[in-house]
């Protein structure tokens, strides 16, 4: 193990490493195309890219090379949400969406994309990835029929893309991250909203049922993922929006931090560190995540709905590590100056005593500024070496 | 007799709404109120009180997204199901609202929030969706004349996107015929000057208060 992975499992253990470990959990591809032009990511249609295999092996190649020119020591490996080979999308038609628009009140796009998970979802041409879309299962009858083939962690090909990263991740020298969907995201995104909430209220044993079985699929993964090599896993989906929790702490609590802590001894048990994500205001949340869950670290701690890296590094900062949190929307709209400024009290606040990972609060979408993400990297390097001195 | 239960009944409609009680339930109690003698506007009232004191308490931090969103969707449901009765009896036309998430931006959950907390208040919504561009925003203010323009967006692109629906609507000489607010995570009351708007709504809650503002009453 070279000094780049070391320094972030040390960082992940609370310690101070030789500096301050950077990464992202995700750039989208226009912004990774610039960064490696004249490279570019394939896509199916590519020709080079007859076999699945191959495209895999250059996109996964064009990403770590980014990665690496950029110093992060972090690369995300998933398996989760990935399909199974030859697994095929339900597209959509435009009767079908019509008939859902209809059922449920809501305006279903035609051309969606319903994955294994039930989830909607859209390209956007723009950032090319995939942005979520209104669930399509509309009640407990059809989670039930969709259920019934709950999909297997470990269908084939479900981990090709996976083994191609951890493969680079190690000839580079980074740390990775095996990617995971919190039960509470994956349930939420399956069905309208609406929906959603009025299950939780008025049937919460069937959200006791569900969030098992999204639970025991993530434990398995957990294994998976450990026995691939990786050393953390990040689940994703928030849990809070911009003015607070998604539903009161309470029935987080009651209903999902118990059956994270599960997760957590999974993922210990399999050798690797936990960490949940989520973008919004997780403050009233932070309690049930720390000493019910017992997480090992949180991402991404969002600054722009008013979260302050300092105070949870305060409170929590002996128990869990920190991955954060200079604001997306400053990568966006701010000055360089400003990006500097901020990336400099980010680790003023976050890196003193260690466990502290520097990164966006969430990732470099589209349109945030190159120019802004590369200011925030070369202030992590300039100011990121131990001891601090800002 | 017959009003105090009238009375009751309509209480218990309030109760239900700010309970986040099931939707078949509430809307057995909102048609129990019509039997007994209720007029639909009575309905109406007993719905927004409900509201209010959601949105109160949501403000607080009493209640969240959850309860935000079942409170609303129960209410817009209620206000469909006497949506003809409010006609006939002169009381609905509140206003109309075109609302869409910008161009650039796919993100929808709370352009719904505000349309569900809208209709639950007698507004009429033209969803236009996610990714709706300048010129869409025009045609549909061109075509339905709505009293109220309003913008969604989560990502921070969306600023000159919403710039754009404003000028739009400026050369077409349409500005002044309709109000227009922004919200979503990436914009600000400052901005909502900045680009012309009259103003942001930093939730559904608020949206729907200077909606009611707009059209003069509530």
């Amino acid at each position: 193990m070279g000094p780049r992975r070391t320094s972030f499992l040390q960082a992940m253990e609370l310690k101070e490493p030789e500096r301050v470990p950077q990464f992202e959990n995700g750039i989208d591809p226009p912004h990774i195309e610039t960064l490696m032009f004249p490279e570019r990511f394939w896509s199916p249609e590519d020709q080079p890219a007859t076999e699945r295999i191959q495209l895999f092996k250059h996109n996964a190649e064009v990403q770590v090379r980014c990665w690496d020119r950029l110093g992060f020591s972090l690369i995300r490996a998933n398996i989760a949400l990935k399909a199974p080979r030859g697994w095929e999308a339900q597209v959509l038609s435009k009767g079908e969406a019509e008939k859902l628009s209809q059922e449920t009140g809501l305006k279903y796009t035609p051309g969606t994309f319903v994955d294994e998970w039930g989830r909607g979802t859209i390209f956007d041409n723009r950032a090319k990835v995939w942005i979520q879309q209104y669930g399509t299962i509309t009640s407990i009858e059809g989670w039930e029929e969709w259920a019934s083939n709950f999909p297997d962690p470990h269908a084939e090909g479900r981990d090709e893309d996976a083994k191609v990263i951890i493969e680079l991740a190690d000839k580079y020298d980074m740390a990775v991250s095996g990617a995971l969907r919190s039960p509470f995201a994956t349930l939420f995104e399956a069905f309208p909203i609406e929906v959603y909430y009025r299950l939780q209220l008025e049937h919460p044993d069937f959200i006791k049922r569900a969030v098992e079985a999204y639970t025991q699929y993530n434990c398995e993964m957990c294994k998976i993922y450990g026995k691939l090599g990786c050393d953390l896993v990040i689940s994703s989906g928030d849990i809070a929006h911009k003015q607070g929790p998604h539903m009161r702490p309470a029935l987080f609590e009651e209903f999902f931090f118990t059956p994270l802590r599960r997760q957590v001894e999974a993922a210990h048990d399999a050798g690797l560190k936990y960490v949940k994500h989520s973008d919004g205001d997780i403050r009233r949340l932070l309690e049930g995540l720390v000493n019910t869950a017992r997480v090992d670290g949180l991402h991404s701690l969002d600054p722009s709905a008013g979260v302050d890296i300092g105070e949870v590094k305060e409170k929590y900062g002996d128990r869990i590590f920190l991955m954060g949190n200079v604001a997306v929307d400053s990568l966006a709209l701010k000055s360089e100056e400003e990006v500097v400024q901020e990336t400099k009290e980010c680790i003023k606040k976050a890196a003193p005593g260690g466990g502290f990972m520097l990164c966006s609060s969430n990732s470099w979408y589209v349109h945030c500024k190159l120019r802004n993400c590369l200011a925030m990297v070369r202030t992590g390097m300039e100011y990121g070496k131990y001891p601090i001195r800002l | 007799m017959t009003t105090e239960a009238k009375e009751q009944v309509l209480q218990d409609l309030t109760k239900a709404i700010f309970e986040c009680r099931e939707l078949e339930t509430t809307e057995n109690i909102a048609r129990k109120a019509l039997e007994l003698g209720a007029k639909p506007l009575d309905v109406v009232d007993a719905i927004s009180k409900g509201l209010d004191e959601v949105g109160d308490l949501y403000e607080k931090g009493e209640y969240f997204l959850m309860e935000l969103t079942l409170a609303g969707n129960t209410a817009a449901e209620i206000m469909r199901m006497i949506r003809a009765e409010l006609e006939f009896e002169g009381g609905s036309g509140r206003g109309t609202v075109v609302i869409g998430t910008v161009e650039g931006d796919l993100h929808y959950i709370g352009k719904d929030l505000v349309i569900a907390m809208m209709e639950s208040r007698g507004f009429k919504v033209i969803n236009l969706g996610v990714d709706v561009s300048a010129e869409a925003f025009l045609k549909a203010v061109q075509e339905v004349k709505p009293e109220i323009v309003a913008m969604s967006g989560l990502l921070t692109i969306v600023v000159n996107e919403m710039k754009k629906v404003v000028e739009e609507l400026r050369r077409a000489g349409l500005r002044e015929s309709v109000k227009i607010m922004i919200g979503g995570r990436a914009v600000t009351s400052q901005l909502a000057a900045e680009i012309g708007a009259d103003a942001y709504g930093a939730n559904a809650v608020e949206a729907v208060r200077l909606a009611s503002e707009w059209v003069g009453e509530d």
